[in-house]
């Protein structure tokens, strides 16, 4: 294997099945966007709330971090040869994004326990 | 009409330098191979290769103008003055437009471009129907000119890794041979984050090739398959 730890086909995968998911839930955001009414703080704080919302933009917080990171992952591949460079790029990649995703689940739960 | 040329002699130059030519003797329905042996009776110490002078060998691969085209099949009437020719990108260069093919043919070589069979070879030759046969079309015709995968940015940042529009589609096209019985250890080969997964579909190479092939589909194919394969 020339790239010891990264595979091929899975995030090929991976990459178009959260794209599916990402354009579906964002299609139901936009919905979302003309029905809350009416248009708070509060009324959108209730709507993240509710259970099936919250679990749903969980999983599109997965979804875009998961995309992004092959995304760049493939980005660094193609134009960063050198090993030991590729290695810190996407360790501080994966950094960023895992950070990004605890900020976006902080976001979540604390408007479920306001 | 006026040529600039890429000149390299490696024992010799410091560095490449463009070089004009300019013929005088342009008749309708000539090639660009037909110029480039003119010049040579100007400048015998231009190299490039040529061989067949029909499109079949694929010898004389090079980049006219900013595109890989085989000389022998392009038309002088459809090129913009100067016509500027360089070797095709990527590969070393050995001399003016003769450029070192292993690199290429190393890739070709990996995907193992020959039927394997395992059970007992039969007395009589490997028969496919007439619908087996069909699914070679569109694949066997490659003549390895090299023009697809050096026109290939994915070719060119990872020559040694990424396999190439070419040596792929030779992949696909053993992998969708009825009679090869090693498809499975071919797409496990295959599962690699450089192998395959660098082609990004930007179909340079079905741009370039010269027999009109689709190198761009045979990728996406060995993908459907290896999605099929690990259902």
């Amino acid at each position: 294997m020339s790239a010891p730890g990264l595979q091929g086909l899975r995030p090929w995968i991976i990459q178009r099945i959260t794209a599916v998911y990402i354009a579906v839930f964002m299609l139901y955001f936009t919905v979302a966007l003309s029905a809350v009414r009416p248009f708070s703080a509060e009324s959108w704080s209730e709507w993240v709330a509710w259970p099936g919302n919250n679990i749903g933009i969980g999983m599109f917080i997965i979804a875009v971090l998961w995309h992004a990171w092959v995304g760049i992952r493939d980005v660094v591949l193609d134009y960063v040869p050198n090993v030991v460079s590729r290695m810190l790029v996407l360790t501080l990649v994966a950094t960023v994004l895992v950070g990004s995703g605890f900020w976006g689940f902080r976001g979540l739960v604390l408007v479920v326990i306001k | 009409m006026r040529f600039r040329i890429y000149r390299y002699n490696p024992e010799a130059d410091k560095k490449p330098y463009m070089q004009d030519y300019e013929l005088h003797e342009i008749s309708q329905g000539m090639m660009l191979l037909d110029a480039l042996l003119l010049i040579k009776e100007q400048d015998p110490s231009l190299g490039f290769r040529r061989s067949c002078r029909e499109g079949v060998c694929g010898s004389d691969g090079m980049n006219i103008n900013g595109t890989n085209g085989l000389a022998c099949i392009t038309s002088l009437s459809d090129l913009k003055e100067p016509v500027e020719i360089r070797p095709m990108p990527r590969l070393p260069v050995i001399r003016d437009l003769i450029v070192d093919m292993e690199p290429f043919y190393k890739q070709y070589r990996d995907v193992k471009p020959y039927l394997t069979v395992k059970d007992p070879l039969p007395e009589v030759e490997l028969k496919q129907t007439p619908e087996e046969r069909d699914q070679l079309d569109g694949l066997y015709e490659c003549i390895l000119c090299g023009c697809c995968s050096t026109a290939c940015p994915s070719f060119w940042w990872n020559p040694d890794k990424f396999l190439g529009p070419a040596a792929l589609l030779q992949a696909a096209r053993f992998i969708g041979d009825s009679r090869d019985q090693a498809t499975a250890e071919r797409l496990e080969a295959l599962d690699d984050p450089f192998k395959l997964f660098r082609c990004h579909t930007i179909m340079n190479c079905v741009q370039v090739c010269p027999k009109g092939l689709n190198p761009t589909k045979a990728i996406g194919d060995i993908k459907k398959m290896m999605v099929k394969k690990s259902l």
